[in-house]
């Protein structure tokens, strides 16, 4: 089952950034893999990050996927929302329409994945320009109590709760993937076993048996 | 029907005749295959070469056939051909022998016509399907070679040597091009259809054999399955079946010879079906997956290939209109189903996976063919519009059949059955649907998957989809939304923008801006709303990023009018690069450990793909969508005129390349382009490419976010300056090329739309709120007589039938009560005659009143109206700065100053444009007498300077499109059916080009007119062309409308109509620029003055007055330079003014 295999699953987590157009995803990723700060906005298409840290000692590898936030790439998001195993859904806390695509975005991922918790954390980033704010803090965070998911305020330009909300995105995986691993380990190694069998030898049989 | 089309028949019968006697006898000589085998190569490398051309197949034949005997017939055909030539701008044709092109041309097309038989022809492909014949599918092959599948209507004719009216094929007229060659019935259905039955080049062996030997390297992905479907009798088409083999199956061969016989040929010739095209015909577009041909549509059980997808929808729109030529005084009902097919999970890793999509039994679509990987993914798109009301949606699920075993077919998994009203709602449902197996299949599965069924291990589908049933009221009930949409666009988007979600936001601004893209406010509506939002914006590096109105607008109107361009630019690229099987990873970390060369290589390719697609771009700047390209340059004259002129690169380049072209590099199956999903190393190198052009376009070095990509940097850097270029190019208006592209657009529909959208949008809160703003406070009441009409039965509309002799189906031409009573020197409305009246009672149905001569009701509310426009009008300036500063938190005066100049601008312009115009039109007037009262269409052509019509003809033609009273009469409006009649005698240019905006009552007779052999086609369409341009003054809705109504003399043109709209159209960019030289001058000094006042005041020495007065009155002198710009200066003296006045106290 892809990337989730357990041998993988301890080493190598798939993070992706998604969030409205201009809300600092770009600045957010590489504030924390670079440790400076792009003032220069230049719309993404979609950029891969790697990057080893150590989350409460453990050493985790993680793939950070900084994805467009233009509704126009919407499509492809298909593509990585099926991949990712934990999502930072980022708007601007000075930007009401981000806000607003926030709940979309947290349908959208618990729908691919069929499940109704996953885990994502919400990130309302820019909170350094606090006179420009356009969402309450505890309008973010009644949202983000209703989508069972947490909250943090961050800014990329001060490097305010930047590693913070990477980090904490981690321990959310791993934990989901501690409590989902039984079943979906049994889950994964029947479903390979069956594939591996199955080709043709299964679909005789079982013509025999209908015949 | 016509003597002409009657004089034809019989030469055209015999030529038909001849030929394919001539053909069997050909055959006979030679011995099938080897000849077509042995030209095949070539005509391939042919194919190959021409690429999209419009005539894409350039067989050159080596004249080993007896051509001569054929003279008498070639010459009758010869000419017609030149003319097809000439007429086609894009037929580049590729001549290898002809010294001179235009004779060897023909002679080429000459020789080729008569070694047709041989060759495989695009067109007849196309023919064959259009008969929903797919007997010669074979044939699909050169057409798969062509690229596109372009050349539907010429090439028979070409090869026939067929006299035809090539505007037909362009412009999508039916009925002409093929009177040649039965004696059927004469009735519109058969006229279509006749052409494509008597292609005698159907099913011989030659050609059959042929293909099979190039179908075996090319192509794999002809579909079988519509071949035996329908051999002669189209019209007992089954409804296609739901379960049928897969396109790639190898068994279709069989199907395929089947129907090769020589009998079909000769039953062909002998049957004359006929389609009964009435008001039930089902017509809709059929997706490229159904057919494996791009393109198609359905009328009455037969396909149509267009050859593009506008060209498509100019004959579906044309035939729509034709069928139902109240269409538009009507109400009625759009359909129409979004869905994605996403991914299905659950299914055994075992071979592909398709899906078919089916609409009440019916065939609509499959999706390509996936391997499971972790699940099956699709994700493909599909949009279907015009459908009947339909119960249930049903997607089964197929597993393709072993490409080994040839008798092995495609397995049905399972079914998933959703009815329709689970998918009525405002935004698309996406669930996972479960797969409802076979009990055959399902055991299969299960023991499959390890024989444990749980629940999750049921095999599902993710589906999303919405189904929209639109009901459109007759046009005429939406004037008061269109005018209220018209006038205040920018308030109303101020309003919605923060209420919208995002989702919503997208619908609404494509439904507006198809609006006023028919409205001819497209430019205005796109400039001001993009101006807003850039105003707005405080941090420049933001600019257009977000998920606003303006952004979604911007790109709805890209994909409304840029389409072709896209299609033209990047389509082949795309289908290259989805069909390498190269990768282009460049980051070493994904590829792992591999060697430095093998990474060497990936990035030459990578280099490579975007130089071919940066060069695409390049190279077809000249095919950009004039439109666009206005909506650019005036967006970059508005950003100058702020002295923001630095952002309007970004802004362009983020509205092209962001919006547009990247988008469609990243996701083709969005922009039609392809409709397979690109997965795995495709997507990820589509990725790359369209991360690298949006880098160029960024003006930004690779570096600092993925450092893997900077050896892209050479490249980026050397290509700054054409990316400038480029931009500029495409912002810059100068003489293009008018190549005016009309966009088919169901303007009832998004009407209907958009008042729903704001009904759910307009809540009493936002009412109250701008109860006092004059161009919203009646936003409520227009919807709510909306909602009133909606509610009354259809009686209602029927009450006022057709005496409707306006062209009501287009609102634009139906007449405005509204504006008439404007001018004094209007003849009063109170002269009109009945017939006047008569249509204004037609129009006046959502209003209690019916009579304008008694003193109440019309008059009253036009009355009533006459302030609410000029409110409108004001709003232009004062809504906007007022609201700004309402909403605007940083509000500065600065940033309002430049508003305030920026409606002055277009102020100011505008007048001078309307100064020019005040010439030609009071010359009009005397001129009306002479002719025949032209008055309204001369005053109209004399804005534009191209005006070519200068023959009596072709004017005359244009006044009769323009304005019935000038035309035969009312009368050919109710009667339809046989509308020939009223037009034969008439000399008019006979098809008109398809016209979106043109009223359908006037053209939709002409489709049944016979062509005019004698008009050279070039003229014709000029002439056409150029009439309905002239017509229809595309800059003033308001003045076309009341062109039905009115006498010689009346010229009424709202003051602010003619000042918005010819600011946008005639401008003229040097004059514009210079003329805001001088406005920023002045406004400079005005400003210095203004500012100087202010010290003076504050000083408040006691010679002060006088002083101030002073200045004023030497501002008021510069100022006065020109008048115009004196008059336009008024708002930004008002301040001074004043302040002289305050100052005495």
């Amino acid at each position: 089952m892809g990337g989730r295999g357990p041998g993988n699953q301890q080493n190598i987590l798939r993070l992706v950034v998604v969030g409205g157009g201009g809300v600092g995803k770009s600045a957010l990723t590489i504030q924390f893999i670079q440790r400076y700060f792009v003032q220069d906005y230049d719309p993404t298409i979609e950029d891969s990050y790697t990057k080893q840290c150590f989350v409460d000692e453990d050493l985790c590898k993680l793939e950070i996927l900084d994805t467009a936030g233009q509704e126009e790439f919407s499509t492809m998001r298909e593509q990585y929302l099926r991949t990712g195993s934990g999502f930072l859904i980022v708007f601007a806390v000075t930007d009401r329409n981000s806000f607003e695509e926030v709940k979309k975005l947290h349908e959208l991922i618990c729908r691919i994945k069929d499940r109704d918790d996953f885990p994502i954390i919400l990130v309302g980033n820019k909170a350094d320009l606090e006179n420009e704010r356009h969402v309450a803090r505890h309008e973010a965070e009644e949202l983000a109590h209703r989508l069972s998911m947490p909250y943090l305020e961050c800014s990329a330009k001060l490097r305010r709760n930047v590693d913070e909300a990477f980090f904490d995105i981690v321990r959310l995986v791993r934990k989901f993937q501690h409590d989902e691993r039984t079943p979906l380990h049994d889950d994964s190694i029947l479903r390979k076993h069956a594939d591996d069998s199955s080709p043709i030898k299964l679909k005789k049989k079982k013509n025999c048996r209908i015949q | 029907m016509s003597l002409i089309n009657i004089c034809y028949f019989p030469l055209v019968f015999i030529c038909w005749v001849w030929h394919v006697v001539r053909k069997f006898y050909w055959f006979c000589r030679q011995s099938c295959c080897q000849c077509g085998c042995c030209c095949s190569s070539r005509e391939q490398q042919e194919l190959a070469a021409s690429g999209n051309e419009a005539i894409s197949v350039r067989i050159i034949s080596s004249s080993n056939d007896p051509t001569n005997d054929r003279t008498p017939f070639l010459e009758n055909g010869q000419e017609r051909i030149e003319i097809v030539r000439e007429a086609d701008e894009n037929d580049a044709i590729h001549d290898e022998e002809g010294p001179a092109p235009n004779t060897s041309d023909s002679l080429d097309r000459r020789g080729w016509s008569s070694v047709s038989n041989r060759t495989t022809l695009t067109a007849s492909v196309h023919n064959n399907l259009m008969n929903g014949r797919m007997s010669s599918s074979s044939h699909n092959l050169s057409t798969r070679h062509s690229g596109s599948n372009q050349n539907l209507n010429h090439m028979p004719t070409n090869a026939y040597g067929f006299p035809i009216q090539p505007q037909n094929t362009i412009h999508g007229s039916s009925s002409n091009n093929h009177s040649s060659d039965a004696s059927a019935p004469q009735r519109i259905a058969n006229m279509l259809s006749r052409p494509f039955r008597s292609n005698p080049l159907k099913r011989t062996k030659s050609v059959s054999k042929m293909e099979k030997e190039n179908n075996q390297s090319t192509l794999n992905r002809i579909d079988p399955t519509s071949t035996p479907t329908s051999i002669s009798s189209v019209n007992n088409y089954p409804p296609m079946p739901p379960t049928r083999r897969h396109m790639s199956t190898p068994a279709r061969e069989g199907s395929l010879r089947a129907c090769r016989s020589h009998e079909s040929l000769l039953s062909s010739t002998a049957s004359t079906h006929m389609i009964d095209l009435n008001e039930d015909a089902r017509l809709h577009p059929v997706h490229p997956s159904v057919l494996d041909v791009p393109n198609c549509f359905r009328v009455a059980n037969t396909y149509y290939a267009c050859r593009t997808p506008l060209e498509r929808a100019k004959w579906m729109e044309n035939l729509r209109k034709t069928m139902n030529p109240r269409r538009d005084v009507q109400r009625r009902t759009e359909n129409g189903l979004q869905i994605w097919i996403l991914e299905a999970k659950g299914l055994p890793a075992k071979r592909k996976y398709y899906c078919e999509l089916c609409l009440d039994k019916t065939l609509y679509a499959r999706t390509s063919a996936k391997p499971r990987t972790d699940n099956v993914f699709w994700g493909e798109h599909f949009d279907f519009a015009m459908l009947p009301k339909i119960d249930e949606v049903c997607v089964s699920v197929y597993r393709e059949s072993d490409s080994k075993k040839k008798k092995d077919r495609a397995t049905l998994i399972g079914i998933v059955t959703i009815t329709i009203d689970q998918l009525t709602s405002r935004n698309p449902v996406e669930r996972w649907y479960t797969v409802n197996t076979t009990n055959d299949t399902s055991s299969r599965i299960a023991s499959a998957l390890g024989a444990k069924s749980s629940s999750q291990d049921q095999s599902a589908l993710r589906i999303k989809a919405r189904w929209q049933s639109v009901e459109v009221l007759p046009m005429k009930a939406y004037d008061e939304l269109v005018q209220m949409l018209s006038y205040s666009y920018l308030p109303l988007c101020e309003q919605l923008e923060p209420i919208l979600a995002v989702r919503v936001k997208e619908d609404f601004a494509t439904s507006l801006v198809r609006v006023m893209y028919k409205q001819k406010l497209a430019k205005e509506f796109l400039c001001d709303l993009i101006m807003k939002e850039v105003e707005q914006l405080d941090n420049d590096h933001l600019m257009f990023r977000g998920n606003s109105l303006a952004t979604k607008a911007m790109e709805s109107f890209m994909k409304l009018v840029a389409d072709e361009y896209l299609q033209s630019t990047l389509g082949d690229f795309i289908r290259t690069a989805l069909n390498c099987e190269d990768s282009c990873e460049v980051d070493p970390q994904k590829l792992g450990n591999v060697s430095n060369s093998a990474l060497e290589k990936n990035r030459a390719i990578l280099m490579r793909f975007v130089e071919v697609a940066w060069t695409k771009i390049l190279n077809n700047v000249h095919q950009f969508p004039s439109d666009l390209r206005e909506v650019f340059s005036v967006l970059r004259c508005r950003l100058d005129a702020q002295n923001r002129g630095a952002l309007a690169d970004t802004l362009i380049s983020s509205s092209i390349f962001l919006r547009f072209l990247c988008p469609a590099i990243l996701s083709p199956s969005l922009f039609n382009i392809v409709s397979e999903y690109p997965s795995g190393t495709t997507a990820r190198n589509l990725t790359l490419i369209a991360k690298t052009l949006q880098n160029l376009a960024n003006f930004t070095k690779f570096g600092g976010k993925e450092h893997y990509m900077e050896f892209m940097n050479e490249f980026v850097e050397r290509e700054w300056q054409r990316m400038k270029d480029f931009l500029m190019r495409i912002s810059s208006g100068g003489p293009g090329v008018e190549r005016q592209v009309e966009s088919v657009v169901d303007v009832g529909k998004e009407l209907s739309l958009i008042q729903t959208y704001l009904e759910e949008a307009w809540t009493p809160l936002l009412q109250e709120k701008n109860a006092n703003n004059k161009s919203l406070c009646d936003v409520k009441a227009i919807l709510t007589d909306l909602a009133e009409s909606k509610r009354r039965p259809d009686s209602a509309f029927a009450q006022h039938p057709p005496i409707v002799h306006q062209p009501s189906s287009d609102y634009e031409n139906s007449p405005q009560p509204i504006t008439l009573p404007r001018h004094e020197n209007v003849p009063a409305y109170r002269s009109t005659p009945p017939a006047g009246q008569a249509t204004i009672m037609g129009r006046s149905m959502s209003r209690p009143a019916t009579h304008l001569m008694t003193s109440d009701d019309y008059v009253l509310s036009s009355a009533f109206h006459t302030p609410r426009q000029q409110g409108a009008r004001l709003i232009d300036e004062t809504g906007t700065s007022s609201s700004r500063t309402s909403d605007k938190t940083t509000s500065s005066g600065e940033i309002r100053d430049d508003t305030d100049s920026d409606a002055e601008l277009r102020d100011e312009r505008s007048r001078a444009l309307r100064n020019r115009k005040r010439l030609p039109r009071t010359d009009a007037s005397p001129s009306s007498s002479q002719q025949a009262s032209s008055g309204y269409f001369s005053n109209n052509a004399s804005s534009y300077s191209n005006s070519s019509s200068s023959s009596p003809v072709e004017r005359m033609a244009a006044l009769s499109i323009a304005n019935p009273v000038f035309g035969p009469g009312p009368s050919n409006y109710t009667i339809p059916a046989e509308p020939s009649q009223a037009y034969g005698n008439q000399k008019r240019p006979s098809p008109p080009p398809y016209d979106p905006e043109a009223h359908t009552y006037h053209y939709q007779p002409v489709y049944a007119v016979p062509p005019d052999c004698e008009v050279s086609p070039r003229t014709t369409l000029s002439s056409t062309s150029s009439a309905n341009r002239l017509s229809l003054p595309r800059t003033n809705p308001r003045a076309s409308r009341n062109s039905t109504l009115l006498r010689p003399t009346v010229v009424d043109v709202p003051d602010d109509w003619e000042r918005n709209n010819e600011y946008w159209h005639d401008r003229n960019i040097d004059q514009h620029r210079q003329q805001q030289d001088i406005i920023e001058k002045q406004k400079k000094e005005i400003e210095r003055l203004i500012r100087e006042n202010e010290e003076l005041k504050r000083s408040m020495t006691s010679n002060y007055v006088t002083v101030v007065q002073g200045k004023a009155e030497s501002k008021r002198s510069d100022s006065g330079a020109s008048e115009d710009s004196y008059d336009s200066l008024s708002s930004l003296d008002r301040p001074t003014r004043k302040s002289i006045v305050v100052m005495p106290q």
